[in-house]
């Protein structure tokens, strides 16, 4: 799982993070090496990142009392304490669920959804255009990867639909469907030569595509469009990942060797980390979504070190109500903030200029429940680390007013990446973090 | 016209579907389609069944302001009022059809008033749906994984499939499925990939890997346009397993063009590729291939050729591209000229023919009875259909249908307890072997044997044989199995051999009572009779609940726990039901589940609870059939065929299609219906019934309104 050809620096450091490899000075290494050319000549660019976790947390030990800056941190968010001035942790904000789909349909889905309640899409979903791929459309022109949508799904069965599986959309029914195969994540950000290999094959599809166009009825060439934007969407990465072709070279970077399947739970979420923080300290991409694991799939899943078996996360969620089943749950809660504290901790060890990566980047961790026992999606667990290029003052506990929009924390962090607008969904203002 | 199909099938004889084979198939349709006119004589006036609604609907439809559910009868007061409510008359039927009003504890219509209110309202529906002309569309999709490899396979005629896919529940060591023989073997030497995980690791061809599995829409299949789309990172893997395919190593001696398509010539290279490709790209887009579209590919492969690779290399890279390309990926159907619907062009039938019954292109055949526009001709067409189902590839049928249908995959990760239930695994110590995989095989088998002898789609819900290795076979019929020897290192892991079994009891057999779907719709440390349920209601009549509301109660997980208290599980769920919402779902829901409660968290039958406690497996089907146990469910829906049969038409034409079925389908289903019913549901009807429905020949613009 080496990531380094380099035989000073082992590649254990920076793919297998396990949760507790937190100084890892081969990515500030990497950094120093990649950035520091560009960093005199451009202020470093912020980006934007978001980190899933499913079935809602166990309530009582989520919520801090105090608010403001002098909170203590709750027993779930404890393992935050080493970067506790570099988050900010947000109460009170809500999604309205609409009436017509199970309890957790909407809670991945529409997680990052920029649709207001009233705004279905024909599956019956308050889904389009998720916030992460707003920012993109915006951020992604600078960069040779518009957006990265990672997933650690480990489960090898059917068991749950796409809305299950995934938290970023391009728009109504049009999926951005995540990578789990760190494998294939490496090879798609790091190996250029699979990259040029494509040109023609994309002209001749390309061709094709239009031709086809003219045969189709208006729903069909709204699906086609999938087609011919990912096309172009390929092509622009080609030519920018061309541009940048010796200098990923030079990272001498190896690609994970353990396939996922053999990997234990935090070491899959670390190495998928892994791979996220270098492509936005690489500034191969500024936008990443990476789903620790799909929305309720109630298949059994061994957390190692946690559990001697394996555990069903939604099961246990309803089964809050006896104690040790909660306590459980809380260990599970506890261990997913683990793996983001890891993370967090990793882009902090990222020197960037004067500060790190973390302070340019705006980390969010969340899920699209809060009481996962009655489907609650009211007083979401937010936690946003970084400081998102100065945008946001972080080290304190924001409790919003009663029926604060979530989508007003996504304005805040759209208008921080330069995307002009006002509104998205149902938000009702600006969410104030500086 | 359906309350007289019920009428007729209440009248019928008890019907021995087991007599229903390929060959003699021609079974006197016993009068049940009389006959269009004899029904519209039946059909009551308004007029005369207003009363029967006044008295048994409107208290709570309409009448003193009550309005439950949103439905107001009282407004409706002739026939165009009826009409005019579209979505509401769907709902009526269908309510009247599976009796699910007046609730239970009210005083129903009798039966002859009941019979004369669905035959009204199902000839409103007619005449309205007919009126209206309207055709769901099919949204164009893209090729899942499953027909991607199987499209790929034929149209390079490789020598077996691209990749080893899970979706392929059985593989066999050597060919067994053949329809022309009329005759499923008596036994097949299988292994089951979850026996044998080196069975999905092993790569075929160097190099090519597949892409992400598509997932199952929540109550239907993994064809549908809206949840299949293409993204840049799905575009990328396109683009380069094409290319990884035709460059593998293994590639030449695996693939069958090898020697043609592939071959150079001795003269002009452009030429020869011309002639070559052509056919190809008919194949591989099942279209007519005009100048412009052949033009596209022989450039491309001009342009390798001038680059300087040799004529092979360059015609690999050229069907790389070809492969890439959306015309092969998508299903597209040309925009039809004008509203409403029209007939598929004869390239597009052909399409959908394939994809339906073999996941995959059309073959030379077909192309060629498209070319000429034969296909368009519905006794051309119907024989095309026979002629699939007969070919070896329909075994897709069974791997991706009825897979789907069954949602089978849930059993992979089932985990019932390893203490309690230590015959479900087969290693000491090792909770990843599990036996009770081998029971996943066991559905698939009875379905492709009702496929290949063409036996009656009810033999899935009482069929008197099962396909069983000896260890599943010892599951089922002793008290216990293995001679007690579960849960040590006995059992081979490579091949399995299943042997059809006569079953002499009738708790065994069809799909409902398979250990594997009793098995994956149980937890852990007891069954799951909401769960069991929800599948049946959903699963075998195609009438899945709404969403459970946000807060339910949670019940023990171990049934020991519940029955310690004295109490069964039937009886702690009842008494959790506490708010007339819960309880107005759960009476249609529990009582299919509770029918299967003799099956422990296995499959395996128990006459009482662990405690001793007494089963209370009764119920009642649809308000119509009373039962007492499992056997008794099953003789309710043999008594009621069109209930299981309208279901399972249902699923087929929602799959062949790869959409959602609507309203607007109504008639073609009860049309289908009808035809299986005659012939007692005789599996090459329910497909041949389904491919020359209305929806299935047809396309159509969508409606203005959604424009």
């Amino acid at each position: 799982m080496n990531i380094l050809k380099r035989r000073t620096i082992s590649r254990r450091t920076v793919l297998r993070g396990a949760g507790a490899t937190l100084a890892l000075p081969l990515l500030e290494l990497m950094g120093g090496r990649t950035l520091a050319a560009t960093a005199a000549v451009r202020k470093a660019p912020v980006r934007t990142a978001f980190f899933y976790i499913p079935n809602g947390v166990v309530q009582r030990a989520w919520h801090p009392v105090e608010t403001g800056r002098n909170f203590t941190l709750s027993p779930t968010l404890e393992p935050l304490g080493p970067v506790r001035d570099k988050i900010t942790l947000l109460t009170k904000l809500d999604r309205i669920k609409v009436a017509g789909t199970d309890g957790h349909a909407q809670a991945g889905a529409c997680w990052l959804s920029s649709a207001a309640p009233d705004e279905l899409s024909p599956a019956g979903y308050p889904l389009k255009t998720t916030i992460d791929q707003i920012i993109a459309a915006e951020a992604g022109q600078h960069t040779a990867f518009r957006s990265l949508e990672l997933s650690c799904n480990p489960y090898e069965d059917n068991k749950e639909s796409v809305y299950f599986d995934n938290i970023s959309w391009y728009g109504h029914g049009h999926v951005a469907r995540s990578l789990r195969d760190p494998a294939a994540v490496f090879n798609r950000l790091f190996v250029v030569k699979e990259h040029a290999a494509q040109g023609s094959v994309l002209d001749l599809v390309m061709e094709e595509a239009r031709s086809l166009d003219r045969e189709l009825g208006k729903v069909d060439r709204e699906k086609l469009k999938e087609y011919l934007y990912s096309v172009r969407t390929v092509e622009l990465q080609i030519e920018r990942v061309k541009q940048r072709q010796a200098e990923i070279d030079s990272l001498n970077l190896v690609p994970p060797a353990k396939p996922w399947q053999a990997m234990e739970r935090g070491e899959f979420i670390n190495v998928m980390g892994d791979l996220m923080i270098l492509a936005l300290q690489t500034d191969l991409t500024r936008v990443a979504t990476l789903m620790s694991a799909p929305e309720r799939w109630g298949t059994p899943l061994m957390v190692h070190g946690v559990f001697d078996k394996p555990i069903q996360h939604h099961g246990m969620t309803h089964g809050q109500g006896n104690e040790e089943v909660r306590r459980q749950l809380e260990r599970l809660d506890r261990f997913h903030i683990e793996q983001f504290a890891g993370l967090v901790a990793k882009m902090d060890a990222v020197k960037e200029g004067e500060g790190t990566l973390l302070d340019n980047t705006m980390f969010t961790l969340g899920s699209g429940l809060s009481d996962a026992s009655q489907h609650v999606y009211t007083d979401l667990p937010t936690v946003v680390a970084g400081r998102g290029g100065g945008a946001i003052n972080s080290g304190a506990h924001l409790r919003s007013p009663e029926g604060t929009p979530i989508a007003n924390l996504w304005l805040t962090m759209a208008q921080a990446m330069d995307v002009k607008t006002d509104r998205i969904g149902d938000s009702t203002g600006a969410l104030k973090l500086g | 016209m359906l309350a007289a199909l019920m009428l007729a099938a209440a009248l019928a004889e008890p019907f021995d579907y087991h007599g229903v084979r390929g060959g003699k198939a021609a079974v006197a349709d016993a009068g049940v389609i009389a006959g269009e006119s004899l029904q519209a004589a039946l059909v009551p006036d308004f007029a005369d069944m207003q009363p029967v609604l006044a008295e048994h609907c409107y208290r709570c439809h309409g009448g003193k302001g009550k309005v439950k559910g949103k439905v107001d009868l009282t407004r409706l007061r002739s026939k165009d009022d009826f009409l005019a409510d579209e979505k509401l008359l769907g709902r009526i039927v269908e309510t009247l059809e599976f009796r699910e009003m007046p609730p239970e504890d009210e005083p129903s219509p009798t039966g002859a008033d009941y019979e004369k209110l669905g035959l009204l309202f199902s000839s409103y529906l007619a005449d309205q749906l007919q009126r209206q002309q309207f055709l769901p569309p099919v949204v164009m999709r893209r090729l899942n994984r499953y027909e991607y490899n199987n499209a790929v396979r034929d149209l390079l005629e490789l020598k077996g499939d691209l990749f080893q896919l899970p979706e392929k529940v059985i593989r066999a060591y050597a060919p067994y499925f053949d329809p022309a023989s009329g005759r499923f073997p008596d036994s097949v030497r299988v292994g089951n990939r979850a026996l044998g995980k080196n069975q999905i690791e092993q790569r075929l061809l160097s190099g090519v890997t597949p892409f992400a599995i598509d997932l199952q829409a929540e109550h239907g299949f993994n064809n549908r346009g809206d949840q299949l789309g293409v993204s840049p990172i799905l575009l990328e893997s396109f683009v380069k397993l094409a290319a990884s395919i035709v460059e593998s190593p293994e590639f030449d001696s695996y693939c069958g063009l090898t020697g043609s398509l592939f071959e150079g010539p001795d003269g002009n290279a452009t030429e020869h590729a011309r002639e070559q490709l052509r056919p190809f790209l008919e194949r591989a887009f099942r279209v007519a291939i005009n100048e412009e579209i052949l033009s596209r590919y022989l450039r491309f492969f001009e342009a390798q050729l001038a680059g300087g690779v040799g004529y092979r290399a360059a015609m690999k890279r050229t069907v790389a591209a070809v492969l890439a390309s959306p015309r092969f990926l998508y299903l597209p159907e040309r925009k039809p000229g004008e509203e409403g619907a029209k007939p598929l062009t004869p390239h597009e039938l052909a399409s959908r023919l394939s994809f339906f019954i073999w996941s995959s292109v059309p073959d030379a055949e077909l192309l060629a009875l498209a070319r000429s526009g034969e296909l368009a001709e519905p006794g051309v067409c119907r024989k095309q259909v026979e002629r699939l189902l007969l070919d070896k590839r329909s075994k897709a049928l069974a791997e991706n249908f009825a897979r789907q249908w069954l949602r089978l995959d849930r059993l992979i990760t089932a985990v019932p307890d390893f203490e309690r239930f230590p015959t479900y695994y087969s290693r000491r110590g090792c909770e990843q072997w599990k036996i009770g995989l081998q029971s996943m095989i066991e559905p698939l088998l009875l379905f492709e044997s009702i496929m290949v002898e063409d036996r009656s789609i009810m033999l899935l819900v009482d069929s008197n044989y099962s396909y069983r290795s000896s260890e599943l076979a010892s599951w089922y019929q002793e008290g216990v199995p293995f001679g007690g020897k579960g849960n040590v290192n006995r059992f081979g892991t490579d091949t399995l051999v299943f042997t059809r079994r006569s079953l002499t009891s009738r708790r065994e057999g069809g799909v409902i009572s398979c250990a594997a779907t009793l098995t994956m719709n149980s937890s852990p440390l007891r069954t799951n009779p909401i769960t069991r349920g929800a599948w049946v209601a959903g699963v075998v009549f195609n009438r899945p609940p709404p969403p459970p509301p946000d807060v339910v109660p949670q019940i023990e997980k171990d049934d020991a726990e519940i029955e310690a208290a004295g109490l069964t599980l039937r009886e702690r769920l009842i008494e959790h039901q506490v708010k007339p919402s819960c309880i107005a779902c759960h009476q249609k829901i529990d009582p299919l589940g509770f029918a299967l409660e003799n099956y422990d968290a296995v499959g395996r039958w128990r006459d009482s609870y662990g405690s001793g406690l007494k089963i209370d497996a009764s119920g009642e089907l649809f308000g119509r059939a009373k039962f007492t146990d499992a056997v008794g469910l099953k003789d309710a829906i043999l008594a009621n065929p069109e209930w299981f049969m309208r279901g399972f038409c249902e699923h087929l034409l929602s799959y062949a299609l790869g959409r959602e079925l609507e309203l607007a389908d109504k008639p073609a289903v009860e049309k289908i219906l009808r035809e299986v019913m005659a012939k007692h549901g005789q599996f090459s009807t329910v497909v041949s019934e389904v491919a020359m429905s209305h929806p299935f020949l047809h396309k159509s613009l969508p409606r203005d309104s959604e424009q």
